[in-house]
């Protein structure tokens, strides 16, 4: 096949065009770089030093600390909001709180719980990490609110902050949040309830006994991870419960019997018996029933052990011989 | 003389945090933003205590640990090891590999003061 020379010609420019741009464009983000780079060092020098004191002042020499690095204004007010907002989540004690009340004062709260209204997802995303950075009991209501954004990437964000905001009051909502139909991956409403401080077991007592088999996995779940013994009956309920209903959900089953096994629920010995050697639970069910069963303490539990190795299958067993 | 304490964290906010911090209540301290820099300091200096983050690009806290114990001379000086949340893994290879205490993070510079206080009083 020939190609003509016209041809070649016009390839070899237009490769060489994109060449010069690509390197043009890689000058430019080079160069940007470095200027940012600059500015940064520029506003560090400025003002580094007294953000860095707000880990050593102490009552009035940190109150002025407080209300100078408040007032900053322009690009070193950006960059002390920055620095902050960098340094919050690495630091807690009353560097921490310094840290928020400057950010506070400067006006990040009142704009933040503005703009989780804003029109653009991104936007509101933003709004929802930054109250869950700021914390305190007025970020909870809006954050709960953002757990029904339109937007899963708001809602997800919005379970995440409620974490990191580490206020007992929003166990509820994230207990809700389990639901099949928010959209949340289990893992984060999971880990952000496992932040949550001083936590009502009532919460998930309720959560145990819902519709939403999303909300009684989650729910047991996370009792066992919390060693809550207040919701160890009612955890019990649930898998008994479970087991009976009409569609049972195998992760529910095997969620309930896990903590079980961690909280070391003593009446829950012989179900558990029960379920690890039945033919009508799944392997991972049974599975998790000896997992349980081989964590319980006592003579019983030892007793009913050695019954089960003889009926269970060859996984349950295995499981139960190294106990 | 006060006590000369390395600070070694890739994080330039937390290793002036920290430095701020100790200096503020007397130490002298040296800073360095990996582990490979920190060891050759802990190498050709001598500390009265070393604070490191554990992970870091390059060499991580607890390698950097490592190296120092298996040095010839040996290097004994206390580390505490500033480790991330539920990271029980780096504790325990921490320990094994020498270390003297841990501080998770998120940490409070006031306790971490109080922690490196504790120490040097031992």
């Amino acid at each position: 096949m020939l190609v003509s020379w016209d041809v070649l010609a016009v390839a070899v420019v237009v490769l060489v065009v994109a060449c010069v741009l690509a390197l043009t464009a890689v000058v430019l983000i080079k160069a940007a770089r470095h200027a940012g780079e600059r500015r940064r060092a520029v506003h560090d020098e400025a003002i580094r030093t007294r953000i860095m004191m707000l880990a050593v002042a102490e009552d009035e020499a940190l109150a002025k600390l407080e209300s100078e690095l408040a007032s900053t204004t322009g690009a070193l007010g950006e960059h002390v909001e920055n620095t902050l907002l960098r340094m919050i989540p690495e630091v807690r004690g009353d560097v921490r709180g310094a840290m928020i009340r400057v950010l506070a004062a400067r006006g990040l709260l009142s704009r933040s719980l503005d703009r989780i209204h804003s029109r653009g997802a991104i936007q509101r995303a933003a709004a929802a990490e930054l109250l869950g950075i700021l914390g305190g009991r007025e970020v909870i209501g809006p954050l709960t609110a953002a757990l029904q954004d339109k937007s899963l990437e708001v809602r997800l964000v919005a379970a995440r902050a409620l974490g990191v905001a580490a206020r007992p009051e929003a166990g509820g909502h994230l207990v809700d949040a389990l639901s099949l139909t928010s959209g949340i991956p289990h893992s984060v409403a999971a880990t952000a309830l496992l932040n949550l401080p001083e936590q009502d077991p009532a919460v998930y007592i309720e959560g145990l006994r819902d519709r939403d088999a999303g909300i009684r996995y989650g729910s047991a779940a996370v009792v066992g991870l919390l060693l809550m013994s207040e919701a160890a009956d009612a955890l019990f309920d649930c898998m008994v419960a479970e087991r009976g209903r009409e569609g049972a959900s195998d992760v529910v089953i095997a969620a309930c019997a896990r903590s079980l096994g961690r909280l070391g629920h003593k009446p829950a010995i012989s179900e558990l018996a029960d379920i690890s050697c039945s033919s009508a639970a799944s392997s991972s069910v049974r599975q998790a029933a000896g997992e349980a069963l081989k964590a319980m303490p006592g003579a019983e539990a030892r007793d009913v052990r050695r019954r089960v190795i003889e009926h269970a299958d060859a996984d349950v067993r295995r499981i139960l011989v190294d106990a | 003389m006060p006590h000369r304490i390395l600070v070694v964290d890739d994080d330039a906010d937390i290793r002036d945090l920290v430095s701020t911090k100790l200096e503020s209540s007397g130490y002298e301290v040296e800073t360095a933003g990996d582990g490979v820099a920190g060891l050759e300091l802990a190498i050709n200096n001598e500390y009265s205590l070393v604070i490191s983050d554990v992970m870091m690009p390059g060499m991580s806290g607890v390698d950097m640990v490592r190296m120092m114990r298996s040095a010839e001379p040996p290097i004994s000086v206390p580390v505490i090891l500033l480790t991330a949340k539920n990271q029980e893994r780096d504790i325990e290879s921490g320990f094994a590999a020498g270390v003297t205490d841990y501080v998770v993070k998120p940490f409070s510079p006031r306790e971490l003061a109080a922690r490196v206080a504790g120490i040097l009083a031992r």
